[in-house]
């Protein structure tokens, strides 16, 4: 009854939905038609700036907000039970939304998306990731290389990355991803791949999944269509979660995916929110988007393969990243962080100001917004976004041909485009690239058609020289009258400096004019200086063939400088690059380079950068570089708001001996005027003054109202009175200065500085006096307090700059507030003192203001919600009573008592009133979090850009380069961009060293069985390493007990040596064969694991069992022997207690010396609680400690050269692999495929030389024999035939085992290398630890066994027993009960035997008389017999009719007939017709019923 | 591995290697010295740090100029006993103590032997009534936790002789809690206490009045214990001093402290300043003079215990952690230099021009106790 009316209101609460919706579809109809502002005055909006969002949500909100309607009793519940339900369910919802709340980070642009594609190979990855480009950016890309960074609306960006088809990369991509796109191929089903995605997925933390299915076009019939996909949604469901998103791509056109459908898809990734994650929000990383090797040339010319230098690129997500922060790189090492500097970004959201590095925009919002803003006032407002914002970022897939540096852009021009004057030259470029460049500018030049600086640059292309040479030797000419100057690098950077200077002060329309000019010549020196930098786009091959020109892939390219606006800024900052200063002076120089350069464009499209030059022109004067330029000039100029940092930062501390950076801050202390503070602290802890002093001092100061001058200290005594004072380390100020004293006590107290110091007479001297102890009054409770609450209300100031000014205003006299554009004349004390007045009005009154908006709010808050609170302190804006505008509200003014509590309780205080309120304390939490991380944000806001940094480090979401030093060549050799380089930043203990333990299960679909001991590569954190677990059990009292493999459905601990993890960790564990080329068709992933403890060592033991004989029995104590080998062993087991078999207890006394009373060494005597046996069994149980290797291998897969996966190997290499290399490809294969050919000849042969048997019996074990395993199998103890050659070919395998374990890491020539190691039979890339068994089977060696440990059937003999004999003589002796009654057979028959019987006449007639009576006995027993058996019969047969008739009635009988007929009609049906067994079923059903009527 | 020279801040930089995981290597430890290499209050702490941590590598060279140390993981437990020898008193290895068995494995309960109160560094009663209330109020122990950090005199015992014994327990922390301190307020009263050892107890008396006679001309709220420990409790040789602790309005404990000078003649601290402090009015008024010093100083805690603050602020979340101080001790600057060093952050500091005090904020290393075991 209930259901069906729940049905119909259902239905009816539909069509009411259906009717809002057609209502609001024909209202946007509407407005669609008539235009956009019709439109908008249609549905009651001011504008369309809000986004189709907002009209929606609007009328919602309206029905929420109060009026209930007409009739509110229409949506009150009817039903109890229906409200319970409801109740239930919302419960329910409440429930699932709680989690731990984690604080997110508030920052600016949050990184782009990172959108996945994952799935087997062959699926449609390319195509798709192809087909979303398209579709966001109307661009084709024909080879989709590493991540692709797209622009995708007005608020979003998403990152596109492919991933690798091979464990150790999916790996890597399951750590990064924020999105999955699971591919799977619907026409062959899903794959073993997909499930170990997710299985990684689940374990690194599990990000947004959307299943993608493709190949549908393969079904013929819709039936089975929709079958398969009902079987694959369903299966879907169950591994991701129920009702999740799977899409179908239905097919291709002209090889792409239907518009349509990659539309539908591009809108759910554009609405998919990603899931905070513990360990992303907690550490810094990046995928690296381009990768550039720098190292200098001449290292490299020297040894090849010295390490490299690397720049990295990209996006950063997760925790900011600070300078000086360790790093992973996933698949390479550990590497320290060398630099690290936000570039602009290359792909920025509409409306991004692009040249405020990220990190600066990020946490302050300030300029970049403002810029912003002002860009979006300029420009109407769209909805969608134009075509010059749908930029596209990808440096690895040479998009347009076009590759942007930091500060140049390349743009790559392919051979046939190049077009050389000098026919020799065209020639010479067919055979040599770069020999033909050369060779065309010295023939261009020769004929005096080119410029000079064009002249000089073809020059450059010929030289062979080293770049410091080339310098000093170049000359150039800055103006046409004037001579030529030498190069020189001081001489250069110095210019460059000053330019950069210049710069600043220059108008734009000077700039433009001069900059033209001036860029030529700038542009020349900048591509010497670069001369032997490679730049890499997409490989990073690393070759220096030339100067500008860089050869690769066949292709020359060549670079051009940047916009035209800013040449000399950019070269300049180039220039501080190149010179690769390390001191913290010219960092800071670079990071100002960095603020002032201006990034011209994201797009790497080739009529994008005239459209954009274009739209610069059409701004005018409000070029993109000036937005915000005085925010940048002032943080240029912040250095000296920090100076106190300055001084105490400065110098590193392990840079001096003294641990200060005492010369370092004296030279500041010259430089910079003065300031009385500094000037105090630097005394207090540079020329230790007594710090007694120092307050005293400062007590003064307070108490006169002025500033007392302090003495200049003389630099020696202090320096070393201070190292004095460090040797002594305390932390009580007094006691330091006192130990420093009496160092110097008595013998150098001229050299001690003057001033009051910590003697009785000092303090007395200092507060004796009644002024100097009510000179502090106010600090008392007995004082003012208001001169107290002012004090605690002083600030610093809103930003660094402005009590810098004050001061300069004391110091230097006049000074100019910048930002309020005044000039104040100071000097005087009453204009000082005047301002001062005015200053500390104004922030009175703001303070005020302040102080009663938060009462408003907080009472507002507590009356009515956020509203209300808000209404109330907009109020106090207004100077309105915000009682009255929160409804008239008595509240108790706690704004007004700030004294006590004031400070202190307001933080708790709305926490609490909120969680009366109502609020949970998950939302309390919640809030708490939000409003904290937003002061944080505030505060940082306040901060300038440098000493954010400093502080706060890269916030995620900016766009920065790295660079790491120490780099191993390999990585540069053997880089191909499909494999996503993952950066990492390693958190707090994550570079330790040490034991793990291990929550540790091995994966139920996992084929084998894990053995201690054997290797594991484990994937925990960022890192994928080898180690060698040893597995446990824990038992009872908490000792861990070894185990020899891991146990079957339920965990067990594993103990790991190797980098630390923090506890809660997840981890994943795969044999080192499963991530090569040719893993196994099973499943790979071995293990799952969680990180419970980290520990130094941990101890597991297994039992050991140690047994003796007794040698000699005494009362209560024996000798034992075979127990121990020596006496030395048997001591160290002095007082271990020991067992007999029988039970008894006794302890070892001593270990005796061999000889001692006949015992041999080792033996020991032990007493027991009961006399022992000399037949029993003395053991000694214990445990011994089984040791956890120390040992790990990082799994360096990263720099072996990439294999393409076993199954795709010959199908179909990508399209980017060169031609030549698809030959070697093939080659390859070919030449694999006969080395495989050539070794199953060998072991054919090898089995045929054995008999051509797969078994050879054999008694022991003989050596290996390749092919065979020597074992105790179904034919007994022999060489069987190994039947699961993992290395394909053991004989190569064994031979490549014999030239050396260790894959070569020969970065000469990747495809030759992976060709070679194929045609070695060796698998290339990564080779890890192999296991014992592996090893063995390599080597065609069993498993070691003892003969004595093989099972053997136990033969017994039948036990025969002697016959017991009693001497004849004894049988006399006893007595008859005793004697034998056993008679031995008679050979003679007995008397009664032997005697015949006669009868007599009675007795004869008597006989007879018996005899007849018991025949006619007989006669007549038969004859009932016989009739009763008849009876019997009869009876029998009515019964058995009865039965039968009682059972065809039967229910139960009747039933069961049935069923067992109905089963055998079944499979006579099946058996005739084989497959529609359905029918026949029915049929059979059919005709029972037919029988039965 | 970070590289150090020179002996001074041995502590900070043992302690925040093992907090921080960083192995350190420090040389020219005295090398210059008459007695070169590691005193033995250092190798003491070093000892300690073995009994508190497993897997740690102390290797220190033959003269004892150089010391390597890769830092273990940190254990603690309950039942140590650590004999802290007699030429520093047990407030120099508290202060590394105390920090470290926050982020243990076990909640730590040790028992110290050695000097408790002298003039060099922070007494037992500044310990007991300043530094662990700070700790409790930054560490975000709340009432029921207050109790497990705490430190219990059970001996007095003062130079040279030595023979008192404290007992400490620390309980574990998960992370510490924002440290936002930048209100001073107003002293509101001020405690404190007048210990005296094997000397007649009417010199506690003595230094109580000299102290109230300074302190009372500003306030009238001074109380001041007396303890005159006597027997086995009063330790192996004679001492007395005074501590004395102001209270705000808003919390903050300021204190200053001076002891009698006598018994000590190492090299540690002969004579103070000029001439031994002997007299018990002399330590008394010293010590209420100091306690004036440290009030004028300013800042939300005294000079002593600056350094702790900040590490405290460094070690706290990823957020704006904010305190205010008074000029910085020689000490504090080495901690920030350290921070810096170790924990890779930096505070940006800001001087109030009217009052001289600096407010100092970074964002914190958001240090975890990662030792804890999970189940």
């Amino acid at each position: 009854m209930a259901g069906k009316s729940h049905v119909k209101k259902k239905a009816g609460r539909k069509a009411t939905k259906k009717k809002a919706k057609d209502v609001k579809k024909k209202v946007l109809g509407a407005g669609s038609s008539i235009g956009g502002g019709e439109a908008a005055a249609v549905s009651g909006l001011k504008g369309m700036s809000g986004g189709g969002g907002s009209d929606k949500k609007a009328p919602k909100q309206a029905k929420k907000a109060g009026d209930p309607g007409a009739n509110p009793r229409a949506f009150a519940f009817q039903s109890a039970v229906k409200a319970k339900a409801y109740q239930a369910r919302s419960a329910e919802k409440e429930q699932r939304r709680l989690h731990a709340p984690m604080s997110e980070r508030a920052g600016g642009e949050p990184p782009p998306l990172l959108v996945l594609v994952h799935g087997p190979p062959q699926v449609g990855k390319t195509s798709l990731i192809k087909g979303l480009v398209k579709h966001y950016t109307k661009q084709n890309l024909n080879d989709p290389r590493g991540p692709i960074t797209l622009v995708t609306g007005k608020k979003r960006r998403i990152t596109l990355l492919e991933c690798p088809p091979d464990l150790p990369g999916m790996m890597d991509a399951a750590k990064v991803a924020d999105l999955v796109l699971l591919m799977i191929d619907g026409s062959f089903g899903l794959e073993m791949e997909t499930f170990e995605f997710l299985n990684l997925l689940q374990v690194h933390g599990f990000p947004k999944v959307m299943g993608v299915l493709t190949h549908l076009d393969g079904f013929k019939e819709p039936s089975r269509l929709k079958k398969a996909k009902k079987a694959l949604k369903a299966r879907f469901w169950t591994e991701v979660y129920d009702g999740a998103k799977l899409f179908y791509l239905s097919g291709m056109q002209h090889g792409k995916y239907l518009k349509r459908e990659v539309l539908n898809l591009a809108r759910f990734i554009s609405v998919t929110k990603t899931r905070p994650l513990t360990w992303r929000l907690g550490h810094p990383y990046l995928i690296a988007d381009r990768f550039e090797d720098v190292t200098p040339a001449e290292p490299l010319r020297l040894n090849p393969k010295a390490d490299r230098e690397l720049l990295l690129y990209g996006y950063l997500r997760g925790a900011p990243l600070r300078q000086g922060a360790r790093l992973h790189l996933a698949g390479v090492g550990d590497f320290d962080l060398q630099e690290v500097d936000a570039l602009p970004d290359p792909c920025p959201l509409p409306g991004q100001d692009p040249g405020v590095p990220g990190g600066a925009a990020a946490a302050a919002g300030g300029s970049g917004s403002g810029s912003g803003t002002a860009a979006a006032a300029a420009t109407p407002r769209r909805r969608t976004l134009s075509d010059k914002e749908r930029l596209i970022h990808a440096p690895m897939s040479d998009l347009g041909g076009m590759l942007f540096d930091r500060d140049a852009v390349y743009i790559d021009l392919p051979d046939w485009k190049v077009q050389y004057t000098s026919a020799a030259g065209a020639a010479a470029a067919a055979a040599d690239p770069a020999a033909a460049a050369a060779a065309a500018a010295a023939a261009a030049a020769a004929g005096g058609i080119l410029q000079e600086g064009e002249a000089m640059v073809r020059q450059l292309q010929g030289t062979k020289l080293a770049v410091d040479e080339k310098l000093s030797r170049s000359k150039i000419r800055l103006f046409s009258a004037g001579s030529s100057l030498q190069g020189s690098h001081e001489l250069h950077s110095e210019d460059d400096e000053e330019e950069e200077d210049d710069e600043e002060l220059h108008s734009e329309d000077e700039e433009e004019d001069e900059d033209e000019e001036e860029s030529d010549s700038e542009d020349e020196q900048q591509q010497q200086q670069r001369g032997g930098r490679a730049v890499n786009g997409g490989r990073g091959a690393g070759e220096f063939l030339d100067y500008e020109a860089v050869q690769q892939d066949g292709r020359l390219r060549r670079r051009a400088m940047f916009g035209s606006s800013n040449n000399a800024a950019a070269a300049a900052a180039s220039a501080a690059d190149f010179e690769g200063s390390s001191d913290e002076e010219d960092a800071q120089q670079q990071w100002g380079d960095g603020q002032l350069q201006v990034h011209s464009g994201g797009d790497s499209e080739d009529g994008y950068e005239d459209d954009r030059e274009d739209a610069e022109e059409a701004l005018g004067s409000a070029a993109a570089w000036k937005a915000g330029i005085q925010e940048r000039v002032a943080s240029l100029f912040a250095t000296r708001g920090a100076d106190l940092a300055g001084f105490i930062y400065n110098t590193r501390a392990t840079s001096d001996p003294q641990g200060l950076g005492f010369d370092a801050v004296q030279q500041q202390q010259q430089q910079d005027g003065d300031e009385e503070d500094e000037e105090e602290d630097d005394e207090d802890f540079f020329t230790l003054k007594v710090p007694g002093g120092k307050a005293a001092a400062a007590a003064a100061a307070i108490s006169s109202g002025g500033r007392q001058q302090q003495q200049q200290q003389q630099e020696g005594p202090a320096a070393v009175l201070l190292q004095s004072a460090d040797t002594f380390d305390s932390s009580r100020p007094s006691a330091a200065a006192a130990a420093a004293a009496s160092v110097f006590g008595s013998s150098s107290s001229s050299a001690l500085p003057q001033g009051p110091g910590f003697s009785l007479l000092d303090l007395d001297a200092r507060w004796s006096g009644p002024d100097a102890v009510q000179g502090l009054r106010n600090r008392f409770v007995t004082g003012d307090w208001d001169a107290a609450a002012a004090r605690a209300k002083a600030l610093p100031g809103e930003g660094s700059e402005e009590d810098e000014e004050v001061e300069e205003g004391d110091v230097f006299g006049d000074f100019e507030d910048v930002e309020a554009g005044l000039t104040f004349a100071g000097g005087d004390a009453i204009t000082a003192a005047a301002q001062k007045a005015i200053q500390d009005a104004t922030a009175e009154e703001l303070r005020a203001k302040k102080l009663a908006k938060r009462a408003a709010w907080d009472a507002g808050f507590a009356q009515g919600g956020g509203a209300a609170a808000a209404a109330a302190a907009a109020a106090v804006d207004r100077g309105v009573d915000p009682a009255a505008a929160a409804g008239g509200s008595d509240d108790e003014d706690d704004g007004a008592e700030d004294g006590e509590e004031g400070a202190a309780g307001r933080p708790k205080n709305p926490n609490r009133r909120a969680e009366a309120e109502g609020e949970s304390f998950y939302d309390a939490q919640k809030r708490e979090m939000a409003a904290r991380a937003a002061a944080t944000a505030a505060a940082l806001s306040q901060l300038d850009p440098k000493t954010r940094l400093a502080l706060a480090g890269h916030a995620a979401g900016s766009y920065v380069r790295i660079r790491l030093t120490g780099v191993p060549c390999e990585l540069v050799a053997h880089w191909e961009p499909h494999r996503p380089l993952l950066v990492g930043g390693l958190g707090q203990g994550e570079q330790r060293m040490g034991v793990t333990r291990l929550r540790f299960k091995r994966h139920r679909w996992y084929p084998k069985t894990l053995k201690t001991r054997d290797p594991l590569v484990l994937s925990v954190g960022w890192r994928r390493f080898q180690s060698i677990p040893v597995y446990a059990l824990e038992d009872h009292n908490r000792r861990l007990r070894a185990l020899k493999y891991t146990p079957q459905h339920c965990h067990c601990l594993a103990a790991v040596y190797g980098p630390l993890a923090p506890p809660n960790t997840g981890v994943v564990a795969i044999q080192a064969s499963a991530a090569g080329p040719c893993p196994p068709a099973s499943w790979r992933i071995a293990a799952t694991a969680v990180v419970l403890e980290q520990e130094a060592e941990l101890r597991i033991v297994k039992k050991l069992k140690l047994v003796g004989t007794p040698l000699k029995v005494h009362k209560h104590s024996a000798f034992v022997g075979g127990m121990f080998n020596s006496q030395l062993e048997a001591s160290r087991f002095e007082g271990a207690s020991v067992q007999t078999v029988s039970g008894i207890r006794g302890t070892v006394k001593k270990a005796l010396r061999a000889g001692v009373q006949g015992v041999p060494d080792g033996g020991v005597r032990v007493t027991f609680e009961d006399k022992p046996l000399l037949s029993d069994i003395v053991f000694l149980r214990a445990w011994v400690a089984v040791d956890i290797p120390q040992l790990h291998n990082t799994m360096t897969n990263l720099l072996a050269p990439a294999v393409a996966p076993a199954n795709t190997a010959g199908v179909s290499r990508k399209g980017h692999i060169k031609q030549q290399q698809d030959g070697e490809e093939a080659a390859a294969v070919e030449s694999s495929s006969k080395a495989a050919a050539a070794a199953a000849a060998a072991v054919a042969a090898a089995a045929v030389a054995a008999g051509g048997a797969d078994f050879v019996p054999a008694a022991a074990f003989a050596g290996g024999r390749p092919g065979f395993v020597f074992k105790k199998g179904g034919q007994g103890l022999g060489y069987y035939k190994d039947l699961n050659p993992k290395g394909l070919n053991p004989p190569a395998a064994a031979a490549a085992a014999a030239a050396g374990l260790n894959p070569s890491l020969n970065p000469a020539a990747d495809g030759d290398d992976a060709a070679a190691a194929a045609a070695a039979g060796k698998p290339a890339g990564w080779v890890g630890m192999r296991t014992v068994a592996e090893l063995r089977r390599e080597a065609g060696i069993g498993a070691p066994r003892n003969n004595d440990s093989l099972y053997k059937p136990i033969e017994r003999a039948p036990r025969v027993f002697n016959p017991l004999k009693v001497p004849a003589k004894l049988q006399a002796a006893l007595p008859f009960k005793t004697k034998p009654k056993v008679e031995a057979p008679r050979k003679r028959k007995t008397l009664e035997q032997k005697r015949a019987v006669v009868l007599d006449k009675d007795e004869k007639k008597a006989a007879t008389l018996l005899q007849q009576l018991n025949a006619i006995r007989n006669a007549k027993a038969e004859k009932r017999h016989q009739q009763s058996a008849r009876r019997r019969e009869a009876h029998a047969k009515k019964v058995a009719k009865e039965t039968e008739w009682r059972d065809k009635h039967n229910k139960e009988e009747r039933k069961q007939r049935h069923v067992a007929a109905g089963k055998a009609a079944k499979r006579a049906a099946m058996a005739s017709e084989g497959g529609g067994g359905k029918f026949a079923a029915m049929a059979a059903k059919k005709q029972r019923r037919q029988e039965r009527q | 591995m970070l590289r150090f020279t020179g002996c001074c801040h041995f502590r900070q930089r043992l302690l925040l290697s093992t907090l921080s995981g960083k192995a350190i290597r420090i040389d020219d430890i005295r090398a210059q010295d008459q007695s070169p290499g590691l005193r033995d209050y250092e190798a003491s702490l070093l000892r300690l740090m073995e009994k508190l941590t497993n897997g740690c590598l102390v290797e220190i060279n033959e003269t004892g100029t150089s010391l390597r140390y890769r830092p273990g993981i940190i254990i603690c437990g309950s039942g140590l006993v650590h004999d802290c020898g007699s030429s520093r008193s047990i407030g120099y290895f508290l202060e590394v103590l105390v920090l470290l068995a926050l982020f243990a494995k076990r909640p730590l309960s040790i028992t110290l032997r050695g000097i408790t109160n002298d003039h060099v560094d922070p007494s037992i009663d500044t310990w007991r009534t300043v530094s662990l209330p700070l700790l409790r109020r930054a560490a975000g122990l709340d009432e029921a936790a207050a109790g497990s950090l705490e430190l219990k005199v059970v001996r007095r015992g003062a130079r040279p002789g030595g023979g008192g014994e404290v007992q400490l327990r620390v309980p574990l922390v998960r992370a510490l809690p924002l440290v936002s301190m930048s209100d001073e307020g107003m002293v509101k009263r001020v405690r404190g206490i007048a210990y005296s050892m094997r000397v007649p107890p009417q010199n506690a008396n003595r230094m109580v009045d000299a102290a109230r006679g300074v302190l009372n001309q500003l306030l009238a709220d001074v109380y001041i214990f007396t303890d005159a420990a006597a027997g086995p409790a009063a330790g192996n040789s004679p001492g007395y001093g005074i501590t004395l602790v102001a209270e705000t309005t808003s919390g903050c404990l300021i204190s200053a402290e001076a002891a009698a000078t006598t018994g000590s003649k190492d090299a540690a601290g002969s004579a103070a300043g000029d001439e031994p402090l002997v007299v018990a009015e002399d330590i008394g008024r010293a010590a209420a003079q100091l306690l004036l010093d440290e009030v004028a100083r300013g800042g939300v805690t005294d000079g002593t215990h600056q350094g702790l603050l900040l590490l405290l602020a460094a070690l706290g979340p990823e957020e704006m952690n904010q305190v205010r101080l008074g000029p910085l001790t020689p000490y504090a600057v080495h901690t920030l230099r350290h921070i810096r060093d170790f924990l890779n952050v930096q505070f940006s500091m800001r001087t109030e021009q009217q009052s001289g005090t600096i407010f100092l904020s970074c964002i914190g290393a958001g240090l975890k106790n990662i030792n804890r075991k999970v189940t």
